[in-house]
């Protein structure tokens, strides 16, 4: 037990009866406010055309692989910071892959780096038992150095490469999409194919049943005689392999090249979505497309789409501030809601366009109101973090 | 007779993080080896840059400033509270800081003052909202503090536009200098071109700060039986809401001092290219150093060392990259030891009956003994 998990302790439970009540509403609260901000905002079509989605989905889904890579690793019971460090690991190779045997080896490559990377971790962690953010903290100091000198020895010396920067890499295959949508590129597909996969794995399979035994009570999965050390490995691994994909389809499907700094976080953003995803596979892409829906948002139409994002908001807070009004909710519990629409219109009537650098910020705010709104609601697994000794237990 | 045990476990202690250094260096020798290069010569080549005259005032200063990062994160570090927003909050409160100290016109020694009081109220309001958000909200406190060093860059460089706490334009916008009187003139030693900045004693007060304050007060007392066992310290009366609280704004305040010796010595005023990754390298310090007060001091001499002795490498063309992995090698060959040693003395601590049980399996032990270690 440590302070991290200290507030998920305090908080009540809620599992099911109003708690899912209250979330169900909500999105559907969410979903009204949208609709209704659509056909009222003018420009808001904006926000919900093909071009957006697909940018949105292209960003979405290296942040999402990361966040499926959480998924795996804690639900095991490991926490892994890592990731980002992972990530990196996955751009190189990626990088790497691509110009010497083509862009597929590309993607097996970089999530092969990710996988090494994690292994590290795993032996670390399961192995010898050392703190979990400890050790990931350590793998994200060691993995940028590792792939700026693997990239200053291998592209510096190509055509058109540097030591911070790879020559351009040969891009997957692009699949056209029907309904004119354009197209997305196969990296993308395979990415999202990866999540009902997961989810199939971790709640269909005996398998996955035994891992998710792990992060809630490896004590008794043990006497079981389910091996612990090794599942634990095995999710480590493949969290890491997924987090290298992640940073592979930045490289293959988005930026077309390797460039030092490019992963800018996103391993980060991506643990984020694990934890108000609720550790489900579902849930980590949902709150990884906020991120990358944001991020598109803020990239294609700069501070004046982020703005009509913000009226949406302030209407979608007043919808709910009248619904709580209507089912007679107490001050504490109308507060909130009502707060946030009058600063939102307030903001959003100041003026016609967000500053630039404050739409750059826009995803990230996404991500801090998200866990603020779903912090208690959240369960973790019972024993993310704690270190399975049985000797001191 | 009872200082003996004490002694085998502080020599234990200093000859596991040797163990650790030395896996660090041979696994760099073996990078550089593999690579083609020299390990000789560029250790060599390092460590004569390292102690000329001209670099060991750099060395000490940038020494400073990771070692004020490292304290910064140790507050919430000892807490098992993981603060990664030093970052952000520094650099919020260097601009703060900057912007303040531009338009002050106080004599000497008041207006630094200011300037420093400055920088410590902003790092401390900046790490306040990830413990509210905490304490109020239960948000994990890891993804709220990078989340909100994301926002700081944000923040920082809409309010460092022009017109706003800014001038200029491209790397060199930034706040208006801080009058020559209220600089750092710089200690006078006996050294070539750099001197040693008076604002990096700040590390020096708060090295001692944190070591009264956490290994000698009762509020030490209570954050570090928070930091062990949540369940403890809430059955043995501490606040913990509070604790958090009060660990993060200690956290924020030391923090904002990360950029004092950097605006007040070097550059007088906040720019874009302002130093970065400060409270990165912190992080990495502090862990090396165990949160101590002593062991964050030997990581920062040793870190600080090794950076600003890597640059020597790009002349023999090799890429000091090879100095990070090492760092980061390092970090993980202690954590590693550390946790051997502690299982070790947990085991010696046992009595003698119980001795080596969950080394030796194989010996004949009562059933219900538990398993391996």
């Amino acid at each position: 037990m440590t302070i991290s998990t200290i507030t998920a302790q305090d908080g009540p439970r809620t599992q099911t009866g109003p708690g899912q009540g209250n979330r169900r509403q909500a999105m559907l609260t969410i979903l009204c406010g949208i609709a209704l901000a659509v056909a009222l905002v003018p420009h808001a079509t904006d926000l919900v055309s093909a071009d957006t989605i697909t940018t949105a989905l292209v960003l979405t889904c290296p942040v999402a692989l990361a966040a499926l890579g959480g998924v795996w690793a804690e639900r095991a019971g490991v926490v892994n910071i890592g990731l980002e460090g992972m990530m990196i690991l996955g751009t190189w190779g990626a990088g790497f892959g691509a110009l010497q045997w083509g862009p597929a080896f590309g993607l097996v490559f970089g999530m092969a780096c990710g996988a090494l990377g994690s292994l590290v971790h795993a032996v670390v962690t399961v192995t010898f038992k050392v703190d979990h953010i400890v050790a990931g903290v350590a793998i994200n100091i060691l993995a940028p150095g590792v792939a700026k000198y693997l990239s200053s020895l291998t592209f510096a010396a190509m055509p058109g490469g540097g030591t911070t920067q790879s020559p351009p890499v040969p891009s997957l295959p692009v699949l056209p999409l029907p309904f004119g949508l354009g197209g997305l590129s196969t990296g993308i597909v395979l990415g999202l194919v990866v999540f009902p996969l997961s989810w199939w794995l971790l709640w269909r399979t005996p398998y996955g049943l035994r891992l998710r035994f792990c992060g809630e009570n490896p004590v008794a999965a043990t006497s079981l005689g389910m091996r612990v050390t090794a599942l634990r490995h095995s999710a480590v691994i493949s969290s890491g392999a997924l987090a290298g994909l992640g940073g592979a389809l930045l490289v293959l499907a988005s930026s077309g090249l390797y460039r030092d700094g490019q992963t800018a976080g996103r391993g980060y953003m991506g643990l984020a979505a694990t934890v108000f995803g609720n550790w489900t596979p579902s849930g980590a892409f949902a709150g990884s497309f906020l991120y990358g829906y944001m991020d598109a948002l803020q990239l294609r139409g700069g501070g004046s789409a982020v703005r009509t994002v913000l009226v949406v908001a302030a209407l979608a807070c007043g919808i709910l501030a009248v619904l709580v009004l209507l089912r007679r909710g107490g001050l504490r519990r109308l507060a909130p809601p009502a707060l946030a629409a009058v600063l939102l219109t307030a903001i959003t009537a100041l003026t016609d366009s967000v500053p630039e650098q404050v739409a750059f910020v826009a995803p990230y705010m996404a991500v801090l109101v998200a866990l603020v709104a779903s912090g208690q609601r959240l369960r973790p697994p019972a024993a993310l973090g704690k270190r399975h000794d049985i000797a001191s237990s | 007779m009872k200082l003996i045990p004490h002694l085998r476990g502080a020599a234990i202690g200093l000859l596991s993080s040797v163990a650790a250094l030395v896996f660090a260096a041979a696994a760099a020798w073996l990078i550089l080896a593999a690579t083609g290069a020299s390990p000789l010569e560029a250790a060599r080549a390092m460590v004569l840059n390292g102690f000329s005259d001209a670099s060991a005032a750099i060395i000490l200063n940038s020494a400073a400033a990771y070692y004020l990062s490292a304290v910064a994160v140790a507050f919430t570090f000892r807490l098992n509270l993981f603060n990664i927003g030093t970052e952000g909050q520094y650099r919020i409160a260097a601009l703060c800081a900057a912007a303040v100290g531009a338009g002050l016109s106080l004599p000497a020694p008041l207006g630094q003052v200011v300037i420093v009081t400055t920088a410590m109220i902003a790092g401390a309001v900046w790490a306040a909202i990830p413990a509210l958000l905490k304490t109020l909200k239960g948000v994990n406190e890891v993804i709220s503090t990078i989340a909100l060093n994301f926002i700081a860059i944000g923040l920082i460089s809409y309010l460092l536009a022009p017109g706003r706490l800014g001038s200029g334009s491209g790397s060199n916008m930034g706040t208006a200098p801080i009058a020559d009187g209220l600089r750092d003139s710089g200690i006078d030693i006996a050294v070539q071109g750099a001197g040693l900045h008076w604002s990096s004693l700040l590390a020096v007060a708060a090295g001692i700060g944190f070591y009264v304050l956490i290994e000698r007060t009762v509020f030490g007392f209570d954050l570090r039986a928070a930091g062990r066992s949540v369940d403890a310290a809430r059955t043995g009366g501490v606040p913990l809401g509070r604790t958090i609280v009060i660990a993060m704004v200690l956290s924020g305040a030391t923090a904002g001092l990360i950029g004092m010796p950097a605006l007040l010595g070097d550059s007088g005023s906040f720019t874009l290219s302002f130093p970065s990754g400060l409270g990165f390298i912190g992080i990495a310090v502090a862990l090396f150093g165990g949160n101590r007060a002593a062991g964050m001091a030997v990581g920062a001499l040793l870190f600080s060392f090794l950076d600003n002795s890597s640059n020597v490498l790009q002349l023999m063309d090799i890429s000091n990259e090879v100095v990070r992995i090492m760092e980061g090698l390092i970090i993980l060959a202690v954590v590693i030891t550390n946790r051997l040693t502690s299982r070790w003395r947990t085991n010696q601590a046992r009595p003698d009956r119980l001795k080596d049980m969950s080394a030796a399996p194989a010996a004949p032990a009562p059933v219900n003994a538990g398993g391996d270690a």
